[in-house]
């Protein structure tokens, strides 16, 4: 803090400046998580209804008395017990896979040149312009022939090869890191291996907590993959489960249930960002070295 | 959003599901590497000691395949497909299959999955790709691109094996005809049936006064009372008297022409002419708008869009009579209100609602078709108890469908309405483009009207030109 | 060479050909993971679909070569030219309110404050529901009747449009529901930010500089390389849009929702015409090459990496 040698009105003085602007600053935010909640208090009330409250109109806002019990429903008609630990699996290994591989692969794209590297990542990032829908086709057949399907090969051992998206992501911020704490270490002998692991993945830590948790996201939430590949109810994950209560053509969707098993499988995302949250704070560069 | 959108590509392309491969893993490891490595192959003599029948001759109906065949060690083992429902009947289905492999227990073993219904499709299309179909699986009109292909098994002589298949006072066997594709051959076996029907709440017609609906009712009749029970309260409805509900798809509004000696195309099977400017049918199609536009007794498209999605008007208590599917029981049974239901009304005379099959299908290149065809006919005859029992699917065989204890748990109107299945015909469309002619053409279209944006006779002169020029195609 | 400012050791020092070559061997060892999944995974499905797109396949039976005919075809699809114009509308409105909402929440949410970390859960929250579910619940809340967006407006004394079955208002809605998940492109914004130093408005607060000229002399250069990520992904995503409206409108009505990517999925799954899905995917594959290549050609121009910023502190 610099001292001040004459003291202005409170309200232009720096101290009272910067609580005028985080009043406005919360205020702006305040509103916008309104907005951004109201979905979710809909989806909570309506999971706390009666089926024959659900299609009231005007809308029940608050169900009395609510209905908790939904939330048995929802967990047990289903065996959601199964889904999870199948879920905690492929998540795991997945997020593993994708951490590694897109932070190593990622640091070549960023740092080393060889010839063709940029030609090769722009193949990488062409992958990711194909619409998934024509390529399946293909690559069913392929995990079929090797006997793949019914396992869960094929939605783990991709991640081990790295995503384009993360690898692009993580390019975009290595490319930030400063050569000298490269240089530095270079000098104090330590080869390229020893320099991506103890100096751009500690300094990497917000990217690589924000790939953690959108991977996490991403393969929690991926609906279709372990649909397609995994033809076992017992081998299904949470986000196929949700599905269960959506209806059929000729059946209507159960909503309250439907609500119910949404709201309870947001839960282990919404934990594991909130402890990523610590990563976030610290910028990627130590504050001091750049002085 | 790049993050959310980025990810939807891929686990978007949503649809299906695999089965085939495990089982053959599992149970025939060599008729499974032939399936892999050939074309699709005609059934093989998988099992050629499966003697395929020898009812016990004190074995009353209710045992249609026969005693199992005599097999050695394994069962023969196939894949069934059936989509989801909702939890309830979804775990009907999978007591369906425990019933039956107990039943053919170290003979026919069937791994029956469930599959979201979009995905359905996808998944069977997929593992006919691979050239390992699903051995048995429910039919829905997409199913036709399977016959089309060449895919589906001919099932005319395994059904001819069960003496109840027979029996025309137990089973619509005229209607069966709709699934001769090939106008002699059966390629499905029905195990239930849908209709479609007039709801209506019994608490408006009390509070009202009048008399409920029932088989006598005609669309005038309809209308007359849908004006008395319409409700304006200032500027705005808070009682509708009737919606078309789903009259307002294609294979609904199509009753009014079938009634009136028209229809909207030439044949259901393999239609080659379009021709839904009939005046007959435009006249439906006109009487249908009116009740919003000009007679407004029923709501508008803002209103409707209500219905269009995953709720109904209906369900609020605020409409009298919607006309809707049977399947639509199961969305009112927890109404805070009394509903009943009759059988559609009369047009000019006459009813010709449309009905549908549910039923199954078996794979031409299965490798244990003796398996699938006992899942199929036993479903439709022995089976058909427990479906009466679960009330989830209305039994095809009319023994299960009277019985007193299936109407028992049912709405009162409920077997009138069933009865007109033998004035129905099927609410599908069977062509190779079906899919198209129905998405991008006919209900894109039909929604114009029914927002008032087209006139009926404009918007069935367009799906006209359009489909026409699409089956031209070929 | 897409950019020309690469972020490699300074090309003052001098280099010898023998640890050049050592670089670009360690640099294939760091790339292998990415050049093998290449080969594994994709390559060979991506090489099937582009032959694919040449024939006629409809999944159940084999394929027939046909040539040109898919995109014969396609150039006659009212339909095609209908879903062009549906994505093009979707992009160029929700790919840039995208990114400045990211971007100024993100702003916003770096703020050293109590209660920030609540704020930041609350934003992200939208983005760990499912595809599936986020758009069943979004499909609920836009009906005409019972949805709570349009009670909402009742309050207001606004009488709501029948969001989802008309027209003209089907898109807007699947934008705002894009919006409503701008929370990814926060965190990756949020990210960007944690890495300008503070110094750097310190020095400037010094000079005299007020919070309008700190962001655009410091923020929007120093998080360059972050927008032009997720400009590039905005992009390639945006193109590729489906779950909602596949879930939400099923492309009505009308065909106002059709989106590119969910006419390709009709074709292909719905109509069994995979060879025509696939000739529309390589159709869409050049169209977002070009727009990608376009972004990697300007960002000379706009985004700055590290060397550079060292030039301008040196």
């Amino acid at each position: 803090m610099t001292t001040q040698r004459f003291r202005p009105p409170w309200w232009r003085s720096r101290r009272g400046q910067d609580a005028l602007t985080t009043a406005a600053v919360r205020l702006v935010l305040s509103a916008g998580a309104v907005i951004i909640l109201l979905p979710f208090f809909w989806m909570i009330s309506t999971s706390l209804k009666q089926p024959a409250e659900v299609y009231l109109s005007p809308p029940i806002w608050i169900p009395s008395p609510p209905q908790f019990e939904n939330y048995v429903t929802a967990l047990t008609r289903v065996r959601f017990h199964i889904y999870a630990l199948n879920t905690a699996i492929i998540v795991s290994t997945v997020m593993l896979g994708t951490m590694l591989s897109c932070s190593f692969a990622a640091y070549g794209f960023a740092r080393l040149r060889a010839p063709g590297r940029d030609l090769i990542f722009m193949l990488v990032l062409a992958t990711l312009m194909l619409p998934g829908a024509v390529t399946l086709v293909p690559t069913y057949l392929m995990f079929n022939a090797i006997g793949w399907i019914n396992t869960f090969l094929p939605l783990i051992v991709p991640a081990y090869f790295g995503s384009a998206f993360f690898i692009f992501m993580l390019r975009q911020f290595y490319l930030t890191i400063p050569v000298e704490l490269e240089e530095a270490a270079r000098i104090d002998g330590a080869g390229v291996y020893r320099i991506w692991w103890s100096i751009i993945v500690p300094l990497s830590r917000p990217v690589l907590a924000t790939v953690a948790v959108f991977t996490f996201v991403g393969t929690y939430n991926d609906f279709f993959n372990p649909l397609i590949y995994l033809s076992r109810d017992e081998q299904r994950t949470i986000a196929v489960a949700l599905s269960y209560f959506s209806g059929s053509p000729r059946i209507g969707p159960q909503m309250h249930l439907m609500m119910a098993a949404v709201a309870a499988s947001i839960v282990p995302p919404m934990v594991l960002f909130l402890g990523a949250q610590r990563y976030f704070v610290r910028g990627i560069v130590l504050s001091g070295i750049k002085g | 959003m790049s993050l959310r959108d980025d990810d939807q590509p891929q686990r978007l392309s949503r649809r299906s599901f695999l089965r085939g491969v495990a089982f053959g893993a599992a149970a025939l490891a060599a008729g499974a590497l032939a399936a892999c490595g050939g074309a699709t192959t005609p059934p093989p003599a998988a099992a050629p000691t499966a003697a395929p029948d020898a009812a016990p001759a004190e074995a009353p109906a209710e045992v249609p395949t026969a005693a199992p065949p005599v097999t050695s060690g394994e069962p023969m083992k196939i894949t069934g497909m059936m989509w989801n429902n909702s939890p309830v009947l979804d775990e009907n289905f999978m007591l369906r299959a425990q019933m039956f492999n107990e039943k053919y227990a170290g003979t026919y073993e069937i791994d029956l999955q469930l599959m979201p219904y979009g995905d359905y499709w996808t998944k069977l299309d997929l593992q006919y790709a691979a050239k390992t179909p699903i051995d048995v699986y429910m039919w829905d009109v997409q199913a036709y691109s399977h016959y089309k292909a060449g895919l589906l098994r001919n099932l005319q002589d395994d059904v001819a094996l069960v003496p109840d298949f027979a029996d025309a006072s137990q089973y619509p066997l005229e209607q069966y005809n709709y699934w001769r594709f090939d106008g002699a051959n059966l390629y499905g076996v029905p195990e239930n049936l849908q209709m479609m029907a007039l709801y209506y709440n019994k608490d408006i017609f009390d509070k009202a006064g009048i008399a409920y609906p029932d088989a006598t009712w005609t669309y005038d009749k309809v209308l007359e009372v849908a004006k008395e029970l319409t409700i304006v309260e200032g500027d705005e409805v808070v009682q509708w008297g009737f919606d078309k509900g789903a009259l307002g798809a294609w294979w609904g509004s199509q009753t009014f022409g079938w009634a009136a000696g028209a229809g909207y195309y030439d044949r259901i099977i393999e239609p080659t002419k379009f021709t839904v400017s009939d005046e007959r049918n435009v006249a439906g199609l006109q009487w249908l708008q009116d009740l919003v536009y000009v007679q407004k007794v029923a709501p508008d498209a803002t209103q409707a869009a209500a219905i269009a999605q995953d709720v109904s008007l209906f369900q609020t208590g605020k409409l009298a009579m919607v006309a809707d599917g049977t399947w639509y029981m199961s969305s009112n049974a927890d109404s805070s209100f009394q509903w009943d239901m009759a059988p559609l009304p009369l047009w000019q005379g006459k009813r010709v609602p449309p009905f549908w099959f549910g039923g199954w299908v078996i794979a031409q290149g299965s490798q244990a078709p003796e398996a699938a065809v006992a899942w199929a006919t036993w479903s439709a005859t022995e089976y058909q108890k427990e479906l009466a029992v679960n009330r989830d699917w209305i039994p095809i065989r009319k023994a299960e469908r009277d019985s007193q204890e299936y109407l028992s748990g049912l709405p009162s109107g409920f077997k009138s309405v069933v009865d007109t299945v033998t004035d129905a015909r099927i609410g599908d469309l069977y062509h190779g483009s079906a899919a198209q002619l129905v998405n991008e053409i006919m209900g894109p279209t039909f929604d114009q009207v029914w927002s008032n944006a087209m006139t009926p006779a404009d918007a069935a002169a367009e799906i006209d030109a359009k489909a026409n020029e699409l089956l031209a195609k070929g | 060479m897409i950019e020309s400012n690469r972020a490699a050791p300074p090309a003052t020092s001098p280099r010898r050909r023998s640890v050049r070559q050592r670089e670009a061997l360690h640099g294939y060892v760091f790339m292998a993971p990415a050049i093998l999944g290449l080969l594994l995974f994709t390559l060979g499905p991506v090489i099937a679909s582009l032959a694919l797109s040449f024939t006629d396949y409809g999944l159940l039976t084999d394929p027939e070569w046909v040539g040109l005919e898919n995109y014969r075809d396609m150039i006659g699809e009212e339909l095609f030219w209908q879903a062009l114009r549906v994505s093009t509308t979707y992009s160029l409105v929700s790919v840039p309110l995208g990114l400045v909402a990211g971007l100024g929440l993100a702003v916003l949410l770096n703020r050293r404050m109590r209660g920030v970390t609540l704020f930041r859960s609350i934003y992200y929250l939208p983005t760990v529901i499912s595809g599936v579910g986020v758009a069943m619940l979004w499909r609920w809340l836009f009906n005409a009747e019972f949805g709570i967006i349009n009670v909402l407006l009742g309050f207001i004394g606004i009488e709501g449009p029948a969001w989802l079955t008309n027209e003209r208002w089907a898109l807007p809605a699947l934008i705002i529901t894009s919006l409503w998940g701008v929370g990814s492109t926060t965190l990756i914004f949020l990210a960007g930010l944690q890495g300008i130093p503070g110094e750097l408005y310190e020095a400037a607060e010094m000079d005299g500089a007020g919070q309008l000229r700190q962001f655009r002399h410091i923020t929007l250069p120093l998080i360059s390389h972050v927008t032009f990520f997720n400009l590039v992904l905005g992009i390639i995503g945006a193109l590729q849009v489906f779950t909602d409206a596949f879930v939400i409108t099923r492309g009505g009505p009308n065909h106002a929702t059709l989106f590119l990517a969910l006419y390709l999925y009709n074709h292909a799954f719905k109509y069994l015409n995979m060879g025509y899905a696939a000739a529309i995917a390589w159709v869409m594959f050049i169209i977002v090459m070009l727009l990608t290549l376009l972004v990697f050609r300007s960002s000379a121009l706009w985004v700055f990496y590290e060397q550079e910023r060292q030039g301008k502190n040196a």
